[in-house]
C-alpha cells in the first residue's frame, strides 16, 4: 500500500479528478495550500508597487493505492502536472509507503480497506 | 382629471427640475458605479472579479469622453439627414459635434422635440449629464454576456464605437425625436434603447466572440454573494432616478413612475421566488433568483414607468418576471440560445425582459397618467400614451412598439456584428486559452483577494531580518503620505 501525493496547479483539478476516475482511483483528498518555488515567481502590481508572488497557490492530491497501481497512477499524475507552457516547477509527485490502512466504517483493515 | 393645480413653470429654469434632474443622473450613475461592477464583479468566477471590475470603470470613462466630444449630439441634436414623418422633421441619427462649451449653460434643448413638449427647466449640461449615465450604462449592461474571454483591450476599442455607432441612432429614433418618436412609439426610460439594445448586443457579441473555457462554463459559481446583493440593492434604488427623471421634470408623472417601478420590481422578484419554490430543479428560493427577477421587473417597467397606473405596473413586473423565468430555465436549453454563451444571462432579464415591457406599454398605457399637462397654447392638449385596455381598444400603440423594437434588434444586432467583426481584423477579440485559464493575474497582474504573502521587488532579494517595530510605523507613515 502507497500514498501517492501530488502538487498541482488548480486549474488542473478537474482534469485529475476525472482521469482518476477514469483509472478506477476509489477516492482522493484534496488540501489547497500555498507552494514556494524558485522557478516559478510572477509579478503582481498594486497601486504601481511591484510585488513578487514566491509562494503560489496549489492543490494537494492524495491517493490510497495498491502496490501495482502505483506505477500507472504516478505516470498519469505527473502528466496532467506537466507545465504545457514552461516555466512551472512547481509540480511534484511523490510515494509514501503507508504501513496500514483501517476503513472506519466497516472495520476492514489493509489493502480491502483502500 | 384636474391637473391644473400641477402646472409645470415655463421660465426656462427651476431649481426643482435642475435639482432633481442632477440628483436622478447620479443615481442612474451610481447604477453603474459602483453598482454593475460589484453585481458583476461578485457574479462571476473569483479570477475574472478584477477584469469584470475594470471593464465598468474603463467603459464609463470612455462613453463619457465620446459623449462629450461627438456622440451626445448623435442621440440628441440636430438631424444629420433630414426626413419627415407625419409632417414633422425626423431622422435616424443626429449630427456629430462637440457638447464642451459655454453654451452648455443655455436652457436644454432638444431640436426635434421643440413644442412636443414643455421646454426645460434647466441646463443642457444637465440633460447631457442625466443622458451620459444612460449611455454608460448600457455596455456596462452587456459587458455581463462576454465577460470571462473577451480582450480588454478589444473591449476599449469596441465600447466607443458601439456608443457612436449603435446607441446614438436608438436612442436618438426613440428620444431625440427621430423615426420612432414621430410615429408615436414610446420608450419611456429606456426599455427599448437600453435593455433590449443591451440583451441583443450582448448576444451577438457573445456569439461572435465566442464561448468561455469549458471548464468555466462548467464551474462559473460566483465569487460574493455579498456583493452581488449590494450591487442589486444599488440598481433597484438607483432606478428611482432612471425612471424618475425621465419626464425631465420634477413633476407628477416622475413621482407615479417612482412608484411604478418600485410596485412592479417588488411584483416581479416574488414571481421569481414563486417559480422558483413551485417550479425550479430543487424548488427553493435562492438570493441570485430574487435578484434575477428584480432586474426583470426594473427592466420591464422601465419603457412603461410613467404610461401606465399601479396595476398596470403590477401586472408587467408578474408578467414578465413569469416569461423570463421560463425563458431562463427552458428557452437556454434550446435553439441558439443553447449554443451561445451568455455569461450572465443578459439577453433574458434585460433582452427579454425589456422587449416584453415595451410591448406591454401597448396594452397597458393608461391614457389618464399624464406626461406633461396641456399648455397654455391654444390647441395644446396633455400627453399621455393609450394602450389597448384603454380608450377606443386599438393595437396601434401595440404595433408601434413591436415595430420599434424590431428596428431596435435589428439595427442593434447588425451594427454590433459589424463592429466586432471589423474590430477583430486588427486584434483578437477572444484571448488566447492559456490566459483564460489564469485570468485577473495574466491580464491585469492583479487578484481580487491578493495573497499576503507577496513581497516587494528588491525586499525579496534582501537577507531575511525581521524590521524593528519602529522602523515599521515609520515606513507606514511615510507611505501613507503618498496615498490620495
Amino acid at each position: 500500500m502507497k500514498l501517492i501525493t501530488a502538487v498541482i496547479r488548480p486549474e488542473d483539478l478537474e482534469t485529475t479528478r476525472r482521469a482518476l476516475a477514469a483509472f478506477g482511483a476509489p477516492g482522493m483528498t484534496v488540501t489547497p495550500l500555498l507552494s514556494g518555488s524558485r522557478w516559478n515567481r510572477h509579478l503582481e502590481v498594486y497601486r504601481a508597487e511591484v510585488l513578487v508572488a514566491d509562494l503560489v497557490p496549489r492543490l494537494r492530491i492524495d491517493v490510497l493505492a495498491n502496490d501495482e497501481d502505483i506505477p500507472d497512477l504516478v505516470g498519469l499524475l505527473a502528466r496532467i502536472g506537466r507545465p504545457p507552457h514552461g516555466g512551472d516547477d512547481t509540480g511534484r509527485v511523490w510515494i509514501s509507503a503507508v504501513e496500514q490502512v483501517v476503513r472506519v466504517r466497516t472495520g476492514e483493515h489493509g489493502e480491502p480497506a483502500i | 382629471m384636474h391637473l391644473d393645480y400641477i402646472p409645470y413653470p415655463t421660465t426656462g429654469y427651476s431649481s426643482g427640475d435642475a435639482a432633481w434632474q442632477l440628483t436622478a443622473a447620479t443615481l442612474v450613475g451610481l447604477m453603474s458605479l459602483p453598482g454593475l461592477a460589484v453585481l458583476y464583479g461578485g457574479l462571476v468566477q473569483k479570477k475574472w472579479a478584477v477584469n469584470t471590475m475594470l471593464m465598468a470603470f474603463s467603459a464609463f470613462s470612455l462613453v463619457l469622453i465620446v459623449w462629450a466630444l461627438w456622440a451626445f449630439n448623435m442621440g440628441f441634436g440636430h438631424p444629420w439627414i433630414k426626413t419627415t414623418v407625419n409632417g414633422s422633421p425626423s431622422g435616424f441619427l443626429g449630427k456629430p459635434g462637440p457638447a464642451l462649451g459655454a453654451g452648455q449653460e443655455a436652457q436644454a434643448d432638444i431640436p426635434l422635440l421643440d413644442g412636443l413638449m414643455p421646454p426645460f427647466n434647466f441646463s443642457q449640461s444637465a440633460l447631457f449629464y442625466f443622458q451620459f449615465v444612460f449611455a454608460a450604462i448600457t455596455p456596462l449592461l452587456w459587458l455581463g454576456s462576454v465577460i470571462g474571454r473577451m480582450s480588454f483591450k478589444a473591449w476599449l476599442v469596441i465600447v466607443p464605437l458601439w456608443t457612436t455607432i449603435v446607441y446614438s441612432a436608438d436612442a436618438f429614433m426613440l428620444w431625440g425625436g427621430g423615426y420612432w418618436a414621430g410615429k408615436g412609439a414610446v420608450d419611456y426610460s429606456g426599455g427599448y434603447v437600453i435593455h433590449l439594445s443591451a440583451g441583443t448586443a450582448g448576444f451577438v457579441a457573445a456569439a461572435v466572440i465566442g464561448p468561455r473555457l469549458r471548464r468555466d462554463r462548467e464551474h462559473g459559481a460566483p465569487n460574493n454573494l455579498l456583493l452581488c446583493a449590494t450591487g442589486a440593492g444599488i440598481l433597484w434604488l438607483g432606478w428611482n432616478g432612471f425612471n424618475g427623471g425621465d419626464p425631465y421634470f420634477a413633476g407628477a408623472d416622475a413621482a407615479a413612475a417612482v412608484v411604478n417601478t418600485n410596485i412592479a420590481t417588488a411584483a416581479a422578484l416574488l414571481v421569481w421566488l414563486i417559480m422558483d419554490y413551485a417550479l425550479s430543479p430543487t424548488k427553493k428560493p435562492t438570493l441570485l433568483g430574487a435578484i434575477n427577477g428584480m432586474i426583470v421587473g426594473l427592466v420591464t417597467i422601465t419603457p412603461a414607468a410613467g404610461y401606465v397606473n399601479g396595476m398596470g405596473a403590477i401586472c408587467l413586473g408578474v408578467i414578465s418576471s413569469a416569461i423570463v423565468w421560463t425563458a431562463w430555465y427552458k428557452l437556454s436549453k434550446v435553439w441558439i440560445f443553447k449554443k451561445v454563451d451568455d455569461t450572465l444571462g443578459v439577453v433574458y432579464t434585460h433582452g427579454i425582459a425589456g422587449l416584453s415591457g415595451g410591448l406591454l406599454v401597448g396594452l397597458f398605457a393608461d391614457p389618464n397618467m399624464i406626461v406633461y399637462p396641456a399648455g397654455k397654447a391654444k390647441g395644446s392638449s396633455a400627453f399621455s400614451v393609450t394602450g389597448l385596455f384603454y380608450g377606443n381598444h386599438s393595437w396601434h400603440q401595440f404595433w408601434m412598439q413591436l415595430f420599434a423594437a424590431l428596428t431596435v434588434i435589428a439595427w442593434t444586432a447588425i451594427g454590433t456584428f459589424v463592429i466586432l467583426r471589423v474590430v477583430g481584423l486588427f486584434m483578437k477579440l477572444r484571448l488566447p486559452d492559456q490566459v483564460l485559464e489564469t485570468g485577473d493575474l495574466a491580464v491585469h497582474d492583479e487578484e481580487v483577494y491578493p495573497p499576503q504573502t507577496l513581497t516587494a521587488v528588491g525586499a525579496a532579494a534582501a537577507p531575511a531580518v525581521a524590521p524593528a517595530a519602529a522602523e515599521e510605523s515609520e515606513s507606514a507613515a511615510s507611505s501613507g503620505a503618498s496615498e490620495p
